[in-house]
């Protein structure tokens, strides 16, 4: 469960000071599908940053399964992010030299796990995605959907409980971005995953469990 | 993360972007070959300098000169030294040879003197002069000399010389030197060198000042055999000649009256003229007395003696070469040495300047190769700030996905002492092709010089290791900085950077 208190972010622009989020409250059950819709510059992706331990509030707490992200070092918000949490962009930001399994591996290295466990886990997590048969192509050798299927991948890594995409199919045709919820939301039955999407798209929204409307750095609306 | 994983992906980030890297170690490996250079070259000439003085057995040699001054030179130029003219301290006669033969732990002792005496040095039939400087020894091997052409000295060696590698060399025999060894040269000296070689005119009834002058400024000539060609060591300008003939040469011989003789005469002849005049007055026969004056001046000359004066006798020796047999005795019969009131010096002396200017030399030419290695410290710099900004989104990616700030800290230092490290392995790589090199045309020289060494470049283990490890420091050093930019950045922004 994800719980936000009062949670508040500023950012200085010249002499203005812009709330990115102004004492939002927001309860995320465990396994809920959300999607954060709003205007650009609304907040939207610094509620997720916030939930991923990415970003740190000003003010506010952030409970995740019970712990206050804010007491956190470095050290244990990157351990959190490593272990708990999963990122998918909307510009996939794959290592370019780095073949499909080997940027699947990149949590699993900073997770200190063993090479030859890394590999069967990365191995597993392409599968998942439907990628078995595409693990040693390098980004510039795949689609765009194959792409963001690898960051799905790559996500999965270390068995996250929380899946953050930010415009995850801004990037993909209709076809392929209505493949890629999919498999997001099939991720999210299946493996209990709470999955937060961060979208411009209706289509998208409209399969989520609740969507989360913001402006001006708060919840305005919420189905 | 691993140690092994910073490995990999700091050596898979650096072949990314292969040019740059390439030209950023280029850089390192210009400073490390000229650190290396630098360095090797200092311990080579210091090996040189080593192995001459071994093997001119200066290292197992203890000068004795008169005063207890510690001469600032080195052990050659107090061979023989020891200033004839500064008469200060013990005069180092027999007595003194015999005493420094009794101590223990010295194997041979040998005077000598500096043979000041000739001016200039000339091959017979040939007019270029040089100025010679010749030693004099006593040839029982307390100094070791070898000849690169003909023989060593021998003691009875009279009016023979073993002529300097560099003598011969002007001389125009550089490559021939055995073509020397029989040839004549000429020495000479002012007129008032009375040694051995010249005539000694005995002064004309009439000498006045003029024929004293004449005399004076005549030049006077030596002959002397070239019996050998001193092999090349580190003084290859010092002649040797033996100090048996070295006796004859300071030895001055000088027309004099014999005074009491003259006296006993002077006395007879008033005597006799007394008696004369006692005749004249009595009416005998007159006397001519000019006439009679006239015959006495003409005995005069006779009453002229030639006589000797051996300046080494009178001054005593220039210095003293004592042999000791092993090199650790050396200070040990040093001090006795000082005990008998006279000075001595040991190579210790000229061996510890030795090194404090080889240190010097180190530092600065080391210095000059640290400037060109820290120029290769920005360039890494340069290329890691820069990958920096090319990595930004990377670098926010590695957050997202559990990266510390210290793991991105430190996978960029790694990346840049990588940069250093390779720097350093190929400057070493390349440095040993050019030492390889240098050695081969270094010993050729060598060999046409008849120096008995080769492979003067050679790399101690620890400027290996150093030199890898200093430029891997200097990277490190380098990637601090971007490293520690890296690691600031906000992941947030850093994701949206484009």
């Amino acid at each position: 469960m994800i719980q936000l208190s009062g949670v508040t972010k500023t950012y200085k622009m010249g002499d203005e000071t812009i709330y990115a989020l102004n004492k939002v409250n927001l309860v995320v059950e465990k396994g809920e599908f959300i999607a954060i819709v709003g205007p650009s510059g609304s907040g939207k992706s610094t509620l997720a940053n916030v939930i991923g331990g990415l970003d740190s509030p000003n003010s506010g707490k952030v409970v995740v399964e019970g712990e206050d992200l804010a007491s956190r070092n470095d050290h244990d918000l990157s351990k959190y992010r490593n272990k708990k949490v999963g990122f998918i962009f909307q510009t996939f930001n794959l290592q370019p030299g780095y073949t499909a399994l080997e940027n699947v591996t990149i949590p699993l290295i900073f997770g200190r796990i063993s090479p030859s466990k890394r590999k069967k886990r990365a191995e597993e997590c392409l599968k998942m995605v439907g990628l078995g048969n595409r693990m040693k192509h390098r980004p510039n050798q795949l689609s765009g959907g194959q792409r963001q299927r690898v960051c799905i991948a790559r996500a999965l890594a270390n068995d996250p409980e929380i899946i953050i995409a930010d415009e995850p199919t801004g990037n993909l045709d209709t076809q392929k971005g209505a493949e890629i919820v999919a498999l997001l939301k099939e991720l999210n039955k299946k493996k209990n995953i709470t999955l937060i999407v961060i979208t411009h798209d209706t289509s998208v929204a409209k399969q989520a469990d609740r969507v989360l409307t913001i402006q001006d750095g708060q919840i305005k609306q919420s189905r | 993360m691993k140690l092994i994983d910073y490995f990999i992906i700091a050596f898979r980030n650096l072949s990314r972007r292969k040019l740059r890297s390439f030209l950023t170690i280029i850089a390192v490996v210009i400073g490390s070959v000229s650190v290396i250079v630098m360095i090797s070259l200092v311990i080579g000439a210091r090996n040189v300098f080593m192995q001459q003085l071994e093997s001119m057995g200066a290292l197992t040699m203890v000068t004795v000169s008169r005063s207890d001054e510690i001469s600032s030179g080195g052990p050659n130029l107090q061979l023989g030294g020891g200033d004839s003219n500064s008469l200060n301290g013990t005069k180092l006669d027999d007595a003194i040879v015999d005493k420094v033969k009794a101590i223990p732990h010295v194997t041979g002792v040998s005077p000598s003197v500096s043979l000041w005496d000739f001016e200039t040095i000339s091959l017979l039939g040939d007019t270029k002069k040089y100025r010679p400087d010749i030693i004099a020894i006593e040839p029982n091997g307390t100094l070791r000399l070898d000849a690169m052409a003909g023989r060593t000295l021998q003691s009875n060696d009279l009016r023979k010389i073993l002529l300097s590698a560099g003598l011969a060399k002007k001389f125009g025999y550089k490559d021939n030197p055995e073509q020397l060894v029989g040839k004549k040269v000429i020495l000479t000296a002012k007129g008032y060198y009375t040694g051995d070689g010249v005539d000694v005119k005995k002064p004309p009834v009439n000498a006045d000042e003029n024929w004293w002058k004449e005399q004076e400024n005549q030049i006077r000539e030596v002959e002397a055999e070239i019996i050998g060609v001193a092999s090349s060591g580190m003084n290859d300008s010092q002649s040797y000649v033996s100090l048996d003939w070295a006796r004859l040469v300071q030895t001055r011989r000088n027309w004099k009256y014999d005074d009491a003789k003259r006296k006993e005469l002077e006395q007879q002849r008033q005597a006799e003229d007394e008696v004369l005049k006692q005749q004249e007055k009595r009416g005998g026969a007159r006397i001519d007395w000019e006439a009679r004056n006239l015959e006495w001046q003409q005995q005069m000359p006779d009453l002229m003696v030639l006589e000797t004066t051996n300046q080494i006798t009178e001054n005593g020796y220039g210095s003293i070469l004592a042999n000791v047999d092993d090199m650790n005795n050396v200070e040990d019969v040093a001090k006795q040495v000082e005990a008998l009131g006279v000075g001595a010096s040991t190579a210790k002396d000229f061996l510890d300047s030795l090194s404090q200017l080889l240190k010097v030399a180190g530092l600065i030419l080391g210095a000059i190769g640290g400037v060109s290695l820290g120029v290769a410290a920005i360039g890494i710099i340069n290329t890691m700030v820069m990958a920096t900004y090319e990595r930004t989104k990377e670098i926010g990616v590695m957050r997202a996905c559990g990266a510390t700030k210290a793991t991105v800290r430190q996978l960029f230092t790694f990346e840049a002492a990588l940069l250093g490290f390779w720097g350093g392995v190929i400057g070493l790589a390349i440095s040993f092709g050019l030492a390889m090199l240098g050695n081969y045309f270094g010993n050729q020289y060598l060999t046409s010089q008849n120096i008995s060494l080769s492979n003067i470049i050679t790399f101690p283990w620890w400027l290996i290791l150093g030199v890898v490890g200093f430029t891997t420091f200097i990277g490190t050093l380098a990637g601090l900085y971007p490293a520690s930019r890296a690691s600031r950045l906000n992941p947030v922004e850093a994701l949206r950077y484009e």
